[in-house]
């Protein structure tokens, strides 16, 4: 009887489905273990857009950027602005410069020149708070106006036209405060337009997320919905609907609004509340199995609450950035795909800790984004002509599924890859990547794993394919592309070739 | 074709990629090239020996009585007394009832009566060169096909391999033997025994100088 060694029927993928990470389970044809810095376009996976350094470093490094964003005046006057060591900066996109700044302070604007800063936009104007001292107001053109009614709070929303103010310290943390109709400056609790909201959960509020008619107050472990115009009495006009009494949100960052669907993060997972009121969870998929399991597990949950999201509108993604396990800087995270539900994970170098991100739009109307990170440096992502720079060192990877079974009787072997890529860019040198096995859900230690770097000099599509010879009980492979030698690129297809030893019996006939 | 050129063409035939964890190239290729190469070198001493022979130095061992071959051969071997072949004598294979000049003990020639000039002999090693970049095959250029079929059999055997290595066998064996379906072509084989009908000494070493050499006794 002896060892016969059989070529199993290749596994052919090219409509890919999305990422799959539960190694608990059978993972489904044409997913992924692991997407990273990938994301599913199609029925393909794309390299994310590259992220390039707006301006120059502002402050001289060493600050946190406390907020980022984007608004309109009502003449249509756009800005495009940051804060940074108490000063505000406006970006200008011509000439891809930070102006000077306004030093806040010099403006009569008490405010913190370290935390991170909570805005929102109000017929116009831009307000800002800090939770430390009295929010502030900008026209967007030289008048700022310290809102000495509204509390010391963290986090400002607007919803019908009044500016919902939350995170106050204390044992006001339970209470929300509204301002005037479109007065900013009036209201609150001097007005008895607060709310102690403490029904059957009397913790902090975490987060308001304004919807058209609903506003969706989160606490860590509970949520709740209120609906209908806000009135002087809204405490007691508002109808309420308790949304969950065990899935909440630490944070106040990472809530993201599309389509009247709220997109957060929960302790247990990312979560959506359709229309605000009925809640699903983004990461199971038909069977019930959980497809983040690992990656999720792999995140600090006691730093959620600084996690940091933005909507990418140009491709219906949502980027959260989330701490690794016992770490407190944002440099990975999440995206999820709106148009195809599919997960995929952002890496970039560990040296990035990302603060602040907002949506912004350029003078052409494009929709981007901008990430401040905590050295005084604000990057743009969302351009897909955009390559990283080569100082942002990362790698994108395509993990497949593990093909076989765990503690199987026999052994597999990787065979042999063959990948279908398409080259977006190639930069000087050529697009390089790189393939190795994955065997027993670790990566291949092998002789030459790393070095055997693969080129193509010219865009448009190519075949590779590698011969391969390691064993194991499930068998995988990774392909990656660096991004200081590599390029862009999307992966349409694979065949994935195994073999497998087996003991021949002979046959009586 | 050079070792290089073969291994390239054993790459091709075997359809593998140029990064391959299975195959190193050209080191393993070299390596069933090289067990190839013997094979055929085999095969060819079995059916026409005379095709193989070398001319090398003999060790003597005594006073004229026994001299020692470096290597193990393949049995056919002619001696020749000075001035070596092909005017000198050749000394002639003992025979039951006495005749004769020597006989063969392994790697041992044995001399009937001592023998004090230069003998000249003629033979085959066993031991040949492993193909490498230095060293190409020592069988004529015909044999290529058949060695580089015979090194793909031997590569897909190897675990892992996803083809049939049976396909590379059948060529080999078609190359070296002919078409069992085509009684006109009688492969290698046919060749080389086609060849030994028309020459007389031979000889495939292709250095300059004479194909035997004396040995010192």
């Amino acid at each position: 009887m002896p060892l016969v060694e059989r070529a199993l029927q290749p596994v052919s993928e090219s409509t890919w489905l999305g990422m799959h990470a539960n190694k608990n389970v059978a993972t489904p044809l044409a997913t992924v273990s692991l997407a990273q810095n990938f994301y599913l376009d199609g029925s393909k996976w794309r390299m994310r857009p590259g992220i390039l350094q707006a301006g120059a470093q502002l402050r001289g490094g060493g600050n946190d950027i406390q907020a980022v964003g984007h608004f309109q005046e009502l003449d249509g006057t756009a800005h495009t602005f940051c804060i940074c060591e108490g000063y505000l900066f406006e970006y200008n996109w011509g000439t891809d410069s930070w102006g000077s700044g306004t030093l806040l302070s010099g403006v009569s604007i008490t405010t913190s020149t370290t935390a991170k800063l909570d805005w929102a936009v109000s017929r116009g104007r831009l307000i800002v708070t800090d939770g430390v001292n009295d929010p502030w107001m900008w026209d967007g053109a030289s008048t700022y106006t310290t809102l000495t009614a509204a509390p010391v709070s963290t986090g400002v929303r607007v919803y019908y036209d009044k500016i919902f103010f939350f995170g106050l310290a204390g044992t006001d943390a339970v209470v929300f405060e509204w301002s005037d109709e479109g007065d900013p400056t009036a209201g609150y609790s001097g007005a008895n337009q607060d709310w102690q909201f403490a029904q059957t959960d009397t913790g902090a509020i975490t987060n308001l997320v304004a919807l058209n008619e609903h506003m969706n107050v989160f606490k860590e472990d509970s949520i709740a919905d209120l609906r209908g115009a806000v009135e002087d009495t809204f405490q007691t006009d508002a109808v309420r609907e308790g949304i969950s009494e065990t899935e909440g949100t630490p944070g106040q960052w990472n809530a993201i609004v599309v389509n009247g669907d709220v997109y957060y993060l929960s302790v247990n997972g990312p979560r959506v509340l359709r229309g605000g009121v009925r809640l699903q969870e983004l990461d199971i998929d038909q069977n019930g199995d959980g497809t983040l399991v690992p990656i999720w597990d792999a995140f600090e949950k006691t730093e959620l609450q600084n996690a940091v999201a933005v909507y990418d509108k140009q491709r219906k993604h949502i980027l959260w950035f989330i701490a690794q396990a016992g770490e407190v800087t944002r440099y990975t995270g999440l995206l999820y795909s709106l148009e195809s539900g599919a997960w995929s994970t952002l890496k970039f170098a560990s040296s990035y800790n990302f603060i602040s991100i907002a949506p912004v739009e350029d003078t052409d109307g494009n929709e981007l984004s901008m990430f401040g990170d905590d050295d005084g440096n604000v990057y743009i992502y969302g351009d897909a002509a955009n390559t990283d720079d080569n100082a942002l060192g990362f790698v994108a990877r395509l993990r497949s599924r593990q093909y076989g079974q765990s503690l199987a009787l026999a052994e597999k072997r990787l065979s042999q890859l063959d990948l279908v890529i398409n080259i977006l860019a190639a930069p000087t040198g050529g697009f390089r990547g790189l393939t190795r096995p994955y065997i027993n859900g670790e990566e291949w230690a092998g002789p030459d794993s790393l070095e055997k770097y693969f080129g193509f000099d010219t865009i448009g599509r190519k075949r590779y394919r590698r011969g391969f010879n390691a064993t194991g009980q499930t068998v995988g492979w990774d392909f990656e592309v660096n991004a200081l030698t590599g390029g862009q690129c999307e992966v349409h297809a694979s065949l994935t070739q195994i073999t497998t030893s087996s003991i021949e019996r002979s046959r009586r006939g | 074709m050079t070792t290089e050129q073969m291994a390239a063409e054993m790459k091709r035939r075997l359809n593998r990629p140029d990064e391959d964890d299975l195959f190193e190239f050209p080191l393993d290729y070299q390596s069933y090239l090289s067990q190839a190469h013997r094979h055929f070198y085999k095969q060819t001493a079995q059916h026409r020996p005379t095709f193989l022979y070398a001319s090398t130095t003999v060790a003597s061992t005594d006073g004229g009585n026994t001299f020692l071959l470096t290597d193990d051969h393949y049995g056919e071997i002619l001696l020749f007394r000075d001035p070596g072949p092909p005017n000198g004598r050749p000394f002639v294979p003992s025979l039951p009832e006495g005749a004769g000049n020597f006989w063969q003990e392994g790697r041992n020639i044995r001399m009937l009566t001592p023998y004090t000039g230069t003998l000249y002999v003629r033979w085959i090693p066993a031991t040949i060169v492993d193909l490498d970049q230095d060293n190409d095959s020592l069988l004529p250029s015909y044999f290529d096909d058949a060695i580089i079929e015979w090194a793909c059999f031997l590569a897909g055997q190897k675990p892992g391999f996803l083809g049939n290595p049976e396909v590379y066998k059948a060529n080999a064996m078609r190359e070296w033997s002919g078409e069992p379906s085509d009684p006109s072509n009688m492969g290698l084989l046919g060749i080389i025994m086609r060849q030994s009908a028309h020459q007389a000494w031979e000889g495939i070493s292709d250095d300059p100088g004479p194909w035997w050499r004396g040995i010192g006794s």
